[in-house]
């Protein structure tokens, strides 16, 4: 696998949750591939889907999903299609999962240290208990924790403290992938940052891949090489980071850098997305943010814009771009 | 037709939630069959109490589908007429100790301070001594009382674990930022209990109607079983004593339909009563539900 | 030019604990002094812990300060009657922050207002929640009436909060984080009802934030900064003046602490972010009792034995006040690159 190629490939994907009203549409048709030791940010908001996407990958969809269609291949293997004892064997060791400090990841009756040990355990087998104390302290200080930390229980660190554990455990066996769900979310602003700076380092030194979804734009902005936008189960726009600030091409994309709010930006020109996001239990027909977008035509109420290289890695789902496809 | 809110409120959240659930829904018919027989069945089915011991201890036949008891009279017309008897003074004991559970609970839960304290510890004395052991010290030494007086006096010892529902129930709606908000507009305090808090502890109040219902049956059947309340012969609590200590039906064997037929009325009223009680905690207590 | 809330010299002190036995205390606010004119804009900025919330709530009533005094409308509230102290509260109302818990689930829309309106507004009150629903541009008003707020998205949940603050008619709106729990792309929605209503009715708003560049946003052009740190206000001012010259060591970090969109500026700001920043918590034998030290000691890269002694806001400008002795030692304030002064002025 050279720098360069695609190490993740997902192929229309489409996931519905089963509720009691019907079907919750949270992924459809989405189709993406991940450059090998690039950052990718998936940004959407509440209910655009991004997490679904991430459940798939990571195996760790709700027992009310259904994935309808779809394959996601890491290195050209489907995980869709692995059992569990298969996808055991790339858990940790080739795909990472960073999980958000603020849901309960880490188990309140374990050390840091045993959890560590546990992971190791479980994945690769015997360890000596003073061999993994020295790898896990050599990880700790990597993310800024001193060794102390080993001993410490989740209820004792801090939401910062314990994203950083929740980091340096993904490192543990140096994978290729890492799968980051909002990794700043729910930390204070100078949190926030000291976990960017943590990434970045990280990045910079051992090159893994990585996934990461956001709801925050400017960070996804700081952080990421390419900018995936999620819309209500769709995925709407593709891009690198430059081109995707400098030219948003899906009016949602527009809309969205347009509501920043950030010193890097012109505050008199800010200006929100008018009306509401849909609901995915009865989407709206055709493309989904119709109903919200000043260039609505006839067709995107009636069809789904298929996706429109703009050019190699670049694309939309919009009909505005479409030419004579019409 | 646009039914008034007040009624669809009613059905979405009290009726439906209590269809949905398996327990509730087979406790409710069952229980609703109960009800059925001891509203109608006095009509069409006549009661006959002639003492005739040639017709003593009848085994059940078609004409008596539960044979006879001690005195030669019919058990199945005694059953049914003993339905609303005992179905009645339970719902009254019910009433009046949910009553009592609601005042307690929400003045100790939106008033707090001094007299909320004072409340839980009242609260908490009714809840620490036994009511049963109570009920009987209580009846043992009053004798015969009018049933009304009974059914209250019996509540006042079934109130206290309904108050404790009640109260966390309006504590904790309380504490949500509406109730403040409505504080900070000065709405007053009786629209707030009534129309902001209320709304959501009915569900709480309701369901210890039920539990309270079936404790009630269990009480005034276990005291009456014992002698210790005289009230209505019909009475199936009174039925059983009879059956049982009276008669000495359970001493001749081929009287043993007596007895078994008041007993089974009975545990099946109390299951249907059990399975509504736990079915409508879960509908609207989702934290006891299990997987949906 | 009056005064609607005025506190003087306020701190808040929780104690924990039970009645026998030890007792934890917890110095929400130490010693805060501030004022909100008519129709001002203020915006009071800090991280969680640091009193926001608690002062924002001392403003609304809804606590008392365990020292010192609060003014409202020139009178002392623990001197008022009850009556008096309960008219006047209406006029100063105050939104949550969570638009999921601050709405009774069960009541509609029209019911959420129409009670408050019964009690506080003299003319037809129908035509006055249509109104109201116009001013914060839920429209078509008839389409909201009969709803209930699970119908509702965070944002127009948000903006029926404020319709609902509005039926008092009050002097001023305390607005506690009021889109941290709102998508992105509708935040600006909500905020800009505020300043519509600001302009518009004159309505003084004071709003709390965890973040420097809402928190900028709502205030330039005229209005007012806080920024808090452990119970006290460490620098205040004019925002645009506090903006562009910030002096508080604090006030710099949150500024450089606000990410921005462009990666090439991602390095230099977490460098520069590093100046104004101790990586691991300085263990001073801390406040518990030494309660004048000056709240940043054990985060700040430039304190010094004196710090201890305590330290009061300073006026360094017009309209810029500064809680530090140290604002020479710092480091010079350089032309961050990604630092865009506003090029357009907010016409609403």
């Amino acid at each position: 696998m050279s720098r360069g190629s695609e190490i993740l490939e997902v192929k229309k994907l489409s996931v519905v949750y089963l509720v009691r009203e019907g079907s919750i549409k949270a992924a459809s048709d989405i189709s993406f591939s991940v450059k090998e030791a690039s950052i990718t940010a998936i940004v959407g908001e509440s209910g655009s889907g991004k997490s679904t996407i991430i459940e798939a990958i990571t195996k760790t969809l709700p027992l009310n999903a259904r994935v309808l269609e779809g394959e996601v291949r890491y290195r050209g293997i489907d995980l869709l299609t692995l059992t569990d004892e298969e996808y055991r064997k790339l858990r940790w060791r080739e795909i990472a999962y960073v999980p958000q400090a603020a849901q309960s990841s880490l188990n309140p009756l374990q050390t840091v240290f045993e959890h560590f040990f546990e992971t190791w355990a479980d994945v690769i087998g015997f360890i000596q208990k003073e061999e993994m104390r020295v790898k896990a302290s050599e990880l700790l200080e990597n993310v800024g924790l001193s060794r102390g930390v080993l001993d410490a229980y989740p209820h004792q660190l801090s939401g910062g403290m314990k994203q950083r554990v929740l980091i340096a455990l993904s490192f543990l066996m140096n994978p290729k992938l890492l799968i980051m769900d909002e990794p700043v979310s729910a930390l204070d602003v100078v949190n926030q940052s000291q976990i960017l700076s943590l990434i970045l380092e990280l990045y910079r030194r051992y090159h893994p891949t990585i996934l990461l979804i956001t709801h925050d734009l400017p960070v996804a902005g700081e952080l990421a090489d390419t900018i995936a936008v999620m819309y209500a189960g769709h995925m709407v726009e593709f891009s690198s980071n430059k081109e995707f600030f400098e030219d948003p091409l899906h009016p949602y994309s527009k809309g969205l850098v347009r509501s920043m709010i950030t010193f890097s930006i012109d505050m008199g020109l800010v200006s929100s997305i008018p009306g509401e996001p849909p609901s995915l239990l009865t989407p709206p027909s055709g493309c989904r943010f119709h109903p919200r977008c000043a260039h609505a035509m006839d067709i995107c109420r009636k069809d789904v814009p298929p996706r429109i290289e703009i050019s190699p890695g670049r694309w939309v789902r919009c009909w505005l771009y479409a030419g004579d496809i019409k | 037709m646009r039914m008034p809110l007040f009624l669809t409120m009613i059905y979405d959240e009290l009726i439906r939630p209590m269809l949905r659930n398996r327990k509730s829904l087979i406790g409710l018919s069952g229980l609703a069959v109960f009800v059925l027989v001891a509203v109608l069945g006095p009509c069409f089915i006549p009661l006959e109490l002639k003492t005739d011991f040639s017709r003593r201890f009848l085994p059940p036949s078609l004409r008596h589908p539960l044979g006879t008891d001690y005195f030669g009279n019919d058990i199945f017309q005694q059953i049914v007429h003993g339905a609303p008897v005992t179905l009645s003074l339970a719902a009254a004991i019910a009433l009046f100790a949910t009553m009592i559970a609601a005042i307690v609970g929400v003045a100790s839960g939106y008033v707090g301070g001094v007299v909320g304290r004072l409340l839980d510890a009242l609260t908490n004395l009714f809840l620490v001594i036994p009511s049963f052991p109570a009920m009987l010290v209580i009846f043992v030494m009053l004798g015969e009382t009018h049933w009304l007086v009974a059914s209250a006096l019996m509540a006042i010892w079934m109130w206290a674990g309904s108050a404790r529902n009640i109260k966390s129930a309006v504590y904790s709606v309380r504490s949500m930022a509406f109730v403040e908000a409505a504080e900070g507009l000065n709405l007053g305090s009786f629209h707030i209990v009534v129309k902001e808090i209320m709304p959501h502890v009915v569900p709480y109040v309701f369901a210890s109607f039920v539990s309270t219902f079936r404790g009630a049956i269990e009480a005034s059947i276990g005291l009456m079983f014992l002698g210790v309340l005289k009230y209505n012969p019909l009475h199936w609590g009174v039925m059983l004593n009879l059956a049982i200590f009276q008669t000495g039906a359970i001493y001749v064997p081929h009287a043993l339909h007596y007895p078994l037929s008041v007993i089974t009325f009975v545990a099946l009223l109390l299951l249907f009563t059990t399975l509504l009680s736990y079915g409508v905690e879960e509908a609207f207590r989702p934290e006891l539900r299990g997987y949906e | 030019m009056s005064e609607i809330v005025k506190l003087e010299h306020v701190a808040k002190i929780f104690r924990r604990g039970r009645l026998w036995g030890s007792r934890e205390e917890i110095f929400a606010l130490r010693d805060v002094t501030l004022s909100v004119i008519e129709g001002e804009r203020i915006s009071i900025v800090g991280e969680s812990g640091s009193g926001k919330t608690t002062l924002a709530r001392i403003i609304a009533g809804f606590e008392k300060p365990t020292h010192g005094v609060v003014y409202w409308f020139g009178k002392k509230v623990d001197e008022l009657s009850r009556s008096e102290q309960t008219k006047l509260r209406a006029k100063i109302q105050y939104v949550h922050q969570d638009p999921y818990s601050s709405l009774n689930p069960s009541r509609t829309v029209y019911s959420i207002l129409a009670d408050p309106l019964r009690r506080h507004y003299d003319g037809d009150v129908n035509e006055r929640v249509v109104e109201l629903l116009k001013l914060v541009k839920l429209t078509p008003p008839e389409y909201f009436l009969n709803k209930y707020p699970y119908h509702l998205s965070g944002g127009m949940r948000q903006r029926l909060a404020i319709a609902r603050a509005l039926t008092a008619s009050p002097n001023l709106i305390i607005a506690d984080e009021p889109v941290s729990m709102i998508d992105m792309s509708l935040r600006v929605s909500v905020l800009d009802v505020f300043l519509d209503l600001n302009r518009r009715m004159n309505l003084a708003t004071v709003m709390i934030s965890h973040d420097i560049a809402l928190a900028y946003y709502f205030t330039m052009n005229g209005g007012r900064l806080c920024v808090m740190y452990g119970g006290r206000i460490l620098e205040e001012g004019e925002s645009d003046k506090l903006i562009t010259n910030p002096l508080h060591p604090y006030t710099r970090l949150l500024l450089l602490a606000t990410p921005q969109h462009q990666r090439e500026y991602a390095e230099l700001r977490l460098n520069e972010m590093k100046k104004y920043f101790l990586p691991e918590l300085r263990r001073i034998e801390l406040m518990e009792g030494g309660s004048q030290a000056c709240p940043y000691i054990a985060r700040c890269p430039f304190a010094v034995d004196k710090c201890r002694e305590g330290v009061e806001l300073k006026k360094v400008e017009p309209r810029h006040y500064v809680a530090c002795t140290r604002i020479d030692e710092l480091p010079s304030w350089i032309p961050l690159p990604w630092f865009r002064p506003k090029v357009t002025t907010w016409t609403g």
